[in-house]
């Protein structure tokens, strides 16, 4: 089943897409930077302040998404020994690591003003900086550590302790009464926010996505080249 | 207006930062995935182009990415 995902078949693809997602890319970022900036309204609490919300909360959301994904990846890549599972997990942890990196940093920057302070070590917080550790051990494995049989068991143990931490950043600010307010918005239940600032929130969601599968599709593509160059001899 | 959206109630210093910081960082790590993409393309053709012709075509012929890239970077 995964050798369905042999690269080389999907080349052409890979490298249209590129096009398609630069061309859509630009306006989009400037339609969802004119809602987040200049159209959406401020809270009747928290003022314009509330706008880092939507680079904070779509960090957020990617980086526990790629998360999710790498982990899903490395374990079936341990069970099936796919090495392009393993090139696309190689390919998202950086992007992972930057989401991860912005959501503190914005979440920092909004944390001054709304709580008075850059940081605090609350359960939210802390495993969000965990996470991003889990990322840097994760990279640090696959450009360290050249034995492959090692690089495997390395990968499976980060991303078995990462998915623990994953649910404790899920769950913290309802398992523990923390400075971080509780979701906003729930799958299952009705939103917290208003449409008026909903409307931004995905639009700039939907931006950080595609920028997430520019950068994904461009070093996938980079790991196909270096793979044919250093098979060059046997085609 | 122009001042109000900079100064965003008081609160356009972090606004603008945060927005500001995403947009570097963003920008970074696009720019160096480009940067080792074309490296890698071309040094791809780089090394095509030391082989001899007949084993050049071979290669092209055979491989769908070899013939992009060299394709892409209007090498032939």
């Amino acid at each position: 089943m995964f050798k369905q995902l042999s690269a080389s078949k999907y080349f052409n693809l890979i490298s249209n897409s590129i096009h398609l997602v630069r061309m859509v890319f630009i306006p989009l970022t400037i339609a969802a930077l004119t809602f987040a900036l200049i159209i959406s309204p401020p809270d009747f609490l928290q003022g314009d302040s509330v706008r880092i919300m939507y680079v904070h909360v779509p960090s957020a959301w990617i980086s526990l998404a790629i998360f999710t994904l790498i982990s899903f990846l490395t374990i079936f890549n341990f069970i099936f020994k796919a090495k392009y599972l393993k090139i696309i997990s190689i390919c998202i942890a950086p992007m992972g690591l930057l989401f991860t990196a912005l959501a503190i940093i914005t979440g920092s920057i909004w944390g001054k003003p709304t709580w008075g302070a850059w940081w605090a070590w609350d359960a939210r917080l802390t495993s969000m900086f965990v996470l991003m550790l889990f990322y840097t051990l994760f990279i640090f494995n696959y450009k360290f550590i050249k034995r492959e049989s090692l690089q495997n068991n390395f990968s499976l143990i980060i991303v078995l302790l990462g998915m623990i931490n994953s649910a404790v950043i899920k769950f913290s600010v309802e398992w523990w009464n923390t400075l971080h307010q509780p979701a906003s918005i729930k799958i299952n239940s009705t939103n917290a926010i208003h449409e008026s600032m909903m409307v931004p929130l995905m639009l700039m969601l939907l931006v950080f996505l595609l920028y997430a599968a520019l950068i994904f599709l461009m070093k996938y593509k980079t790991e196909i080249i270096k793979i044919k160059k250093a098979n060059i001899n046997r085609l | 207006m122009i001042i109000e959206v900079l100064k965003m109630g008081d609160y356009g210093l972090y606004v603008w930062s945060s927005f500001g910081l995403v947009i570097i960082f963003c920008s970074i790590l696009y720019y160096k995935t480009q940067k080792k993409l074309k490296k890698y393309e071309k040094s791809l053709v780089e090394i095509l182009d030391k082989l001899p012709d007949q084993e050049k075509q071979q290669i092209i012929k055979k491989s769908k990415v070899v013939n992009q890239v060299l394709t892409s970077n209007k090498f032939i």
